[in-house]
């Protein structure tokens, strides 16, 4: 038997395409893991990814061979990562220099697989788009409808004026 | 624990309209959530108005209530303003209509609110060194203060300083910047079972009948026994002193 570094597992992208990785990749995956740990055998039978384009998962893989030697979460650094830090590492600001909409399905796709690092990374880049935007210029980056009246719109502009920095 | 998101996600999934990755992203409370918690503490006041979901997830969320400090938690080291005990926070204005002083608080202060404070890692410089820790106001509170001062009532004013809430803080000398017309420094120590807020602050220096120190337009001058804000009242009644300016 194949030793653990060296196994591989075929995953297949909602679009029906079979994409060959290293089982240590995708187990950055916690979708992925479980998956692999409850089917037993690994490497034989494909594992679907119902709600990931390859596009998207072929992205999602890049990241993950890249972080592939990170060390796992442990449950505290998983209550609380979020908190210790805004800044992204470098590498990662270059692989998230992608269209709007790539970006979003990056994030979704992490979601879904369950990679809490890189979910993180993507709302922090999303985070970046909006810090020190006005609501408006928000609204324009997002194409965001604005569903408040006037009269509500005015009082929460009130009432949180101060935090305005001009 | 994301059950909703994915049920949520899932219903798009298979979309080929525009957008909709990003429309899933921003229409699932709790991805947009973890993408807002990464603002700025003053931020999250004002991004409420892009919409309702926006404003949903700010104020449903623990954890950004919590970063904007209109929730307590328990004694947090992680953000480390203040040394080993005697505890003590320098505010030190660099531009004006910011405070500088000295508190000692007989709680440990571990974290100061950052919609009122600019992170002090991004000012450290030679009078940090000099000083201790410190604390900058942002300038962009300075008109919010200044209608404070005037007796408008603010949506800041109960707001906590520090969390975990203090309950005395001691301001050996605090200057208050009102601008172009106006500084003083003062005295004061402010009293809170509760927990001191910055409402409670500036009320306290601004009742102090022997500020060190009051300049007007650049000149020292005699308050004659009367509190900043008497002295600033008397100031509206007369001709020849405008109201200090308010930045709009």
């Amino acid at each position: 038997m194949a030793s653990e570094a060296e196994q591989t597992v075929k995953l297949v992208s909602s679009d029906n395409v079979e994409i060959v990785t290293e089982r240590k990749v995708a187990e950055r995956s916690m979708l992925i893991k479980n998956m692999i740990e409850d089917l037993g055998a690994p490497g034989e039978e494909p594992i679907p990814i119902m709600n990931v384009s390859e596009a998207v998962l072929r992205k999602v893989l890049e990241w993950c061979t890249h972080h592939k030697n990170d060390p796992a979460p442990s449950q505290d650094d998983d209550a609380d990562s979020r908190k210790k830090t805004t800044d992204i590492e470098d590498w990662d600001q270059k692989f998230m220099q992608v269209d709007q909409e790539m970006l979003f399905e990056i994030i979704l796709a992490a979601n879904y697989m369950d990679i809490k690092a890189l979910l993180d990374v993507g709302c922090k880049t999303v985070a970046n788009m909006i810090k020190g935007k006005s609501p408006e210029e928000i609204r324009k980056t997002f194409n965001i409808q604005n569903d408040f009246t006037p009269e509500e719109e005015d009082q929460i502009r009130r009432e949180n004026e101060w935090a305005e920095d001009r | 624990m994301a059950d909703c998101a994915v049920a949520e996600t899932k219903l798009l999934h298979g979309r080929t309209i525009k957008g909709g990755a990003r429309n899933a992203v921003l229409n699932t409370a709790e991805l947009l959530e973890n993408v807002l918690f990464n603002l700025p503490a003053r931020q999250l006041f004002t991004v409420k108005r892009v919409s309702r979901r926006f404003k949903a997830a700010v104020e449903k969320s623990i954890d950004i209530q919590s970063k904007m400090f209109l929730r307590m938690q328990e004694p947090d080291e992680s953000w480390g303003v203040l040394g080993d005990p005697p505890l003590s926070v320098v505010l030190i204005p660099q531009r004006p209509g910011q405070i500088f002083g000295c508190a000692n608080s007989t709680m440990k202060v571990v974290k100061a609110n950052g919609a009122f404070f600019k992170d002090p890692r991004q000012s450290a410089d030679e009078m940090a060194r000099h000083y201790g820790p410190r604390l900058d106001l942002h300038a962009g509170m300075k008109w919010s203060i200044d209608a404070f001062l005037k007796g408008k009532s603010q949506p800041w004013e109960d707001v906590h300083i520090t969390d975990p809430p203090s309950t005395t803080v001691q301001l050996d000398m605090c200057q208050i910047d009102l601008g172009l017309r106006h500084r003083f420094n003062v005295c004061a120590k402010v009293d809170n079972p509760s927990g001191v807020t910055l409402g409670g602050l500036l009320r306290e220096s601004f009742a102090q009948k022997r500020p060190l120190f009051f300049y007007s337009d650049g000149d020292a001058v005699d308050l004659r026994g009367r509190s900043v804000r008497e002295f600033l009242e008397d100031s509206e009644r007369t001709v020849d002193l405008k109201p200090a300016s308010i930045v709009c």
